[in-house]
C-alpha cells in the first residue's frame, strides 16, 4: 500500500459533486449554520456574527471564503464570494473566483463592508503570505471599508510559540496590516486556557481584526 | 424579517474524530500515513506487545493495547487535546505516565503548545522544532529521543490524524 507523508502525493482525486461537497463542508465550519438556517424560520449566527451585524455600515457586503450565505436573511445587498465551484450548486448567487486577485478585478472598489470569517485557505503562511492575502481583498474595499478579519492562531506558520509574546506576534500582524492602507479600529486577542479544549473561538478564530480601508 | 438566533459555537465543530477517514474517501487509491506506519514499526521493532493508548479519533492502528495503563508495557499518546494542556501540564502528564511505565511515546502538535501563550521561555533555541525538543529535555531533567521529522508544515501532513512532534522518553 502507498505511503504517503503529504497530501499532495496523493492522486486520483474522486472528482463526482458528492466528494466536492462533503470536502467543502469539512473545511466550512459555518456551512452547518446555514444547513440550520434554512429548515428554521429564525438565522442562526454566532455571537461574533452579531457583533459584525451590530458594527456594518449601510452599503454594499462582501463576503469571502467564510460559507457567508448564512447571512443572506441578515444582510442587505449581499455578495458571497466561494473560491469551490460546488458552493453554486446549493447557492446559486454565489461568485466563484479561482485566486484572490480575481475578487479586485471583479468588484473593484466595490464594498462597503467586508468579511472573512476564519478562511481555512488563508492560513499555513506567515505574516508577509498572509498580507499578500488581504492586499488581494483590499482591491475590491471602497474608501473607508469596514474589514472584518478573523483566524486562528494555531494556523499561523514559522514561528516559535515557545519563544515569542503570542499577544505582540498577533499585535505586530496588525501593524503589518495596517501598512497595506488599513486602520486597526477594534481587535480581540484571546487564547485557550490550558484546560485541554480548543481555542476560545474555533468557529470564528480567536484573533479578531476590524480594520477601516483607508485610500 | 427573520429573526436571529445566536448559538454556541462549540456546536458546529464535530469533524476531527472521522477526519481520517473522510480524507481517505477522496482518494481512490488507498493509503497509509507515514507517520503512523513509523509509530508501528517503532512499537514492533522494540519489542511492545501490551500498548496503552491515548487517543482522540477512529483511526486504526496495528499492534495491541490494554485498557489498564498499569498493565503496559508502552504508553503511546497521539491524542491532539494532550497538545492543549498548558506546558506545565504536559510535563506533568508526562510524569505521571513515567510513574506507571517505564516507557512513553509522545505525540505533540506542535501548533498547539504553549496554548495559552504566557509560558514563553526565550533561552530556548531560535528553530522551534529544535526548542520543542530542548523544552521537554530540560523540563522532564531527561533526555528523550526525537523521532520528528523537519518540515514546514503547510497543512499537507496530516498533523492534526497524528501529531508531528514525537518523542520517546524512557524511565532511567
Amino acid at each position: 500500500m502507498k505511503i504517503v507523508r503529504h497530501y499532495s502525493e496523493l492522486e486520483n482525486n474522486i472528482q463526482d459533486q458528492k466528494s466536492a461537497y462533503l470536502r467543502y463542508r469539512v473545511g466550512k465550519i459555518k456551512h452547518a449554520l446555514w444547513l440550520k438556517t434554512r429548515k428554521s424560520n429564525e438565522n442562526y449566527i454566532t455571537k461574533y456574527d452579531e457583533y459584525i451585524l451590530k458594527m456594518i455600515q449601510p452599503g454594499k457586503t462582501g463576503i469571502f471564503g467564510s460559507a457567508g450565505y448564512f447571512l443572506d436573511g441578515c444582510i442587505k445587498d449581499l455578495t458571497v464570494i466561494e473560491r469551490e465551484p460546488i458552493v453554486k450548486s446549493f447557492f446559486p448567487r454565489a461568485e466563484i473566483v479561482k485566486h484572490r486577485k480575481e475578487i479586485g478585478t471583479r468588484f473593484p472598489n466595490t464594498f462597503d463592508n467586508f468579511i472573512v470569517t476564519n478562511n481555512r485557505a488563508d492560513l499555513w503562511v506567515d505574516a508577509n503570505g498572509l498580507c499578500e492575502h488581504l492586499a488581494h481583498y483590499r482591491e475590491a474595499m471602497k474608501n473607508d471599508c469596514l474589514f472584518f478579519y478573523s483566524m486562528r492562531d494555531t494556523q499561523l506558520t514559522s514561528w516559535n510559540r515557545f519563544k515569542i509574546n503570542h499577544y505582540q506576534v498577533f499585535i505586530d500582524l496588525a501593524k503589518q496590516i495596517e501598512r497595506l492602507g488599513f486602520e486597526c479600529l477594534e481587535s480581540q486577542i484571546e487564547f485557550a486556557n490550558g484546560d485541554g479544549n480548543e481555542n476560545p473561538d474555533t468557529t470564528n478564530g480567536n484573533i479578531k481584526y476590524l480594520f477601516k480601508c483607508i485610500k | 424579517m427573520r429573526k436571529n438566533k445566536v448559538i454556541e459555537d462549540k456546536n458546529l465543530y464535530k469533524w476531527y474524530k472521522n477526519w481520517n477517514k473522510v480524507q481517505k474517501s477522496f482518494f481512490t487509491e488507498p493509503y497509509q500515513l507515514y507517520e503512523q506506519v513509523k509509530i508501528e514499526k517503532f512499537v514492533s521493532e522494540n519489542g511492545f506487545k501490551k500498548v496503552f493508548h491515548i487517543k482522540d479519533n477512529y483511526v486504526k492502528w496495528n499492534f495491541d493495547t490494554v485498557s489498564d495503563i498499569e498493565q503496559a508495557d508502552l504508553v503511546l499518546v497521539t491524542d491532539q487535546k494532550f497538545s492543549r494542556y498548558t506546558c506545565k501540564q504536559i510535563i506533568e502528564n508526562i510524569n505521571s505516565f513515567l510513574g506507571k511505565c517505564n516507557d512513553v511515546f509522545i505525540c505533540l502538535n506542535r501548533h498547539y503548545l504553549n496554548i495559552t501563550g504566557t509560558e514563553v521561555d526565550t533561552s530556548l533555541p531560535d528553530d522551534y522544532e529544535t526548542a520543542i525538543a530542548v523544552w521537554l529535555e530540560k523540563s522532564l531533567g531527561t533526555p528523550v529521543k526525537n523521532y520528528s521529522e523537519k518540515f514546514i508544515d503547510d497543512g499537507g501532513y496530516f498533523t492534526w490524524v497524528v501529531p508531528d512532534q514525537k518523542f520517546y522518553i524512557q524511565n532511567k
